[in-house]
């Protein structure tokens, strides 16, 4: 009961993950390569804000910092290339590893930051996994919503029209750097408030928390769901997520297992490229 | 749709481009002034500047000198939204529709605010915001119904023919008042019936007191809609002046030039 509880979690956390991500890479049509910075950027935002002011304060400014790491790099969006784009976030994304590894007065470096308090509101605590499965149910759900009842309206459409070509909105008399940084601010939110919900559910966190292996995970997870279908952020993260748990079942866990998983995931990707569907293509 | 007064909606002096050390427009020395309620035709053949022109006034390329006025403000610093902000609608020669959406969602997108669109009022206004956005369908409804295109207006328009297409990107540009409109190619790819529409669609604009700039190679289509004519020759003017002498001068000629007709 415990390990499915744990992989619903795990699932819940990275679901609001991707449909930041998926806001980017498919809506905004970039070549987003800084997932795990802003996953990051609200993990710590909660290992150092818990204690401090409380588990919802604390997650707020997980949002908050997702929020306008994203915000900031999708500033450039307009100014740069696609290709540059692309090298930028990961540029980023690398900045943000070496910093999270080196600034160890406030990241505690290579050690992390542990005992993160378990999260908290009015009293109530959320202990234990079927607690925890409870908060991140709610939290997730609530972003989930906003995420994708935004997607589905007036300001989706004019962020998704921004990132399709530019030129034709601004014909119509619309700012599309606006568009671009709203976009980057609730994609980076969503993101961040997943990293927040990491954090308080594993109590620790440290510089791979942020690192280059989840901006990669999360840029596949997302790109996975959209090649599925449209907005399906559910199928990345089912396929990468249950993957490894899959071939543990099967005993590939061992050495060969990640070589494995590896293998699957790059079938999925070229059939994701032979299904044709457009992704970071701006 | 009420008149309006019959102003100065657009004014450029002695506008020169250059990009990369390479002179596209050098129009030293001439000054035009389009009132409202008056059409300008920009004849030349290909490569002679005339859609570059229309880039220099909508802002997506910077004059090296000169100044633009758009509807009575000097636009010579502002980004291109801005400037069509201030009323101005543009049809693009290569259409620019939103493929992935329908006829509806691409004219809708030109009705709605800017402000119904923004983030703070997505999250604090959603039932507002859901309310106005049929609003803007509605409108969109009427522009296409208005403009007499019958395609399925749910079809992604990436699947319309090319002069379904123009028509949607036409509705587009002039969705909502414009007091001062771009089109760029507008007769181009549409029957004897689509062109004769265009003119009509061309002279009620002007009829509304709207002032139109119409980049067109088709000389006999503009004039009949143009009061004057701008012709350009290698991002230079070769004449300026009213339609009927501008265009004496080039429709005996047009056989041997097809780069005109």
């Amino acid at each position: 009961m415990s390990y499915f509880l744990h992989l619903l979690i795990l699932g819940q956390i990275y679901l609001l993950a991707v449909l930041g991500t998926q806001l980017l890479v498919q809506d905004g049509r970039l070549f987003f390569l800084a997932a795990g910075a802003l996953f990051g950027a609200g993990a710590y935002a909660v290992a150092l804000g818990a204690g401090l002011w409380g588990s919802v304060p604390a997650l707020i400014a997980a949002g908050a910092a997702g929020a306008i790491v994203g915000a900031l790099l999708c500033a450039a969006a307009g100014r740069v290339r696609a290709e540059s784009f692309a090298l930028l976030t990961l540029g980023v994304q690398v900045v943000w590893g070496n910093a999270a590894n080196n600034l160890t007065a406030v990241t505690g470096g290579p050690f992390g930051i542990p005992g993160i308090p378990a999260f908290s509101w009015l009293g109530w605590t959320a202990g234990g996994l079927g607690r925890f499965a409870l908060v991140s149910l709610v939290v997730v759900g609530a972003g989930a919503l906003a995420v994708v009842s935004r997607r589905r309206g007036p300001w989706g459409k004019a962020a998704r029209a921004a990132a399709l070509d530019r030129r034709a909105f601004e014909s119509l008399g619309k700012d599309p750097r606006t568009a671009d940084l709203e976009l980057g601010a609730l994609a980076g939110g969503a993101v961040g408030v997943s990293g927040g919900l990491f954090a308080f559910y594993l109590g620790y966190v440290d510089a791979a928390t942020g690192g280059l292996d989840r901006a990669f995970t999360l840029f596949a997870m997302a790109v996975l769901g959209t090649a599925w279908k449209r907005s399906a952020a559910w199928f990345g993260v089912a396929i990468l997520l249950l993957v490894p748990e899959v071939l543990r079942f099967v005993r590939l866990s061992g050495p060969a297992g990640p070589a494995i998983q590896q293998l699957i995931l790059g079938c999925v990707l070229l059939l994701i490229a032979l299904r044709g569907r457009r992704v970071a293509t701006r | 749709m009420p008149v309006r007064e019959p102003t100065t909606a657009l004014s450029f002096t002695d506008v020169r481009v250059q990009v990369r050390g390479r002179e596209l427009l050098a129009l030293a020395s001439l000054q035009v002034e389009l009132r409202a309620g008056s059409v300008l035709g920009v004849v030349g053949a290909n490569g002679s500047g005339k859609t570059t022109l229309l880039n220099t006034l909508g802002g997506f390329l910077r004059q090296s000198s000169g100044t633009i006025s758009l509807l009575g403000k000097v636009v010579d610093r502002l980004p291109p939204w801005r400037r069509f902000k201030l009323g101005v609608g543009r049809l693009w020669q290569d259409l620019r529709l939103f493929d992935d959406v329908g006829s509806i969602d691409n004219v809708a997108l030109a009705i709605r605010a800017s402000a119904d669109e923004r983030l703070w009022s997505a999250l604090l206004k959603p039932k507002q915001l859901a309310r106005r956005d049929l609003d803007a369908a509605k409108a969109a409804e009427s522009v296409l119904g208005r403009l007499d295109v019958r395609h399925d207006w749910h079809t992604p328009v990436a699947n319309l023919s090319d002069g379904q297409r123009k028509w949607v990107a036409l509705a587009r540009a002039t969705a909502v008042r414009r007091d001062l409109v771009f089109l760029d190619e507008p007769a181009s790819g549409l029957d004897a019936v689509g062109r004769a529409t265009a003119e009509r669609f061309i002279l009620d604009l002007r009829g509304e007191g709207a002032a139109v700039v119409v980049v067109e190679h088709d000389l006999s289509f503009l004039s009949r809609v143009a009061d004057e004519v701008l012709h350009l020759d290698q991002g230079t003017c070769a004449a300026y002046g009213g339609a009927p002498e501008v265009l004496r001068r080039l429709l005996p000629r047009s056989p041997s030039r097809p780069g005109l007709e």
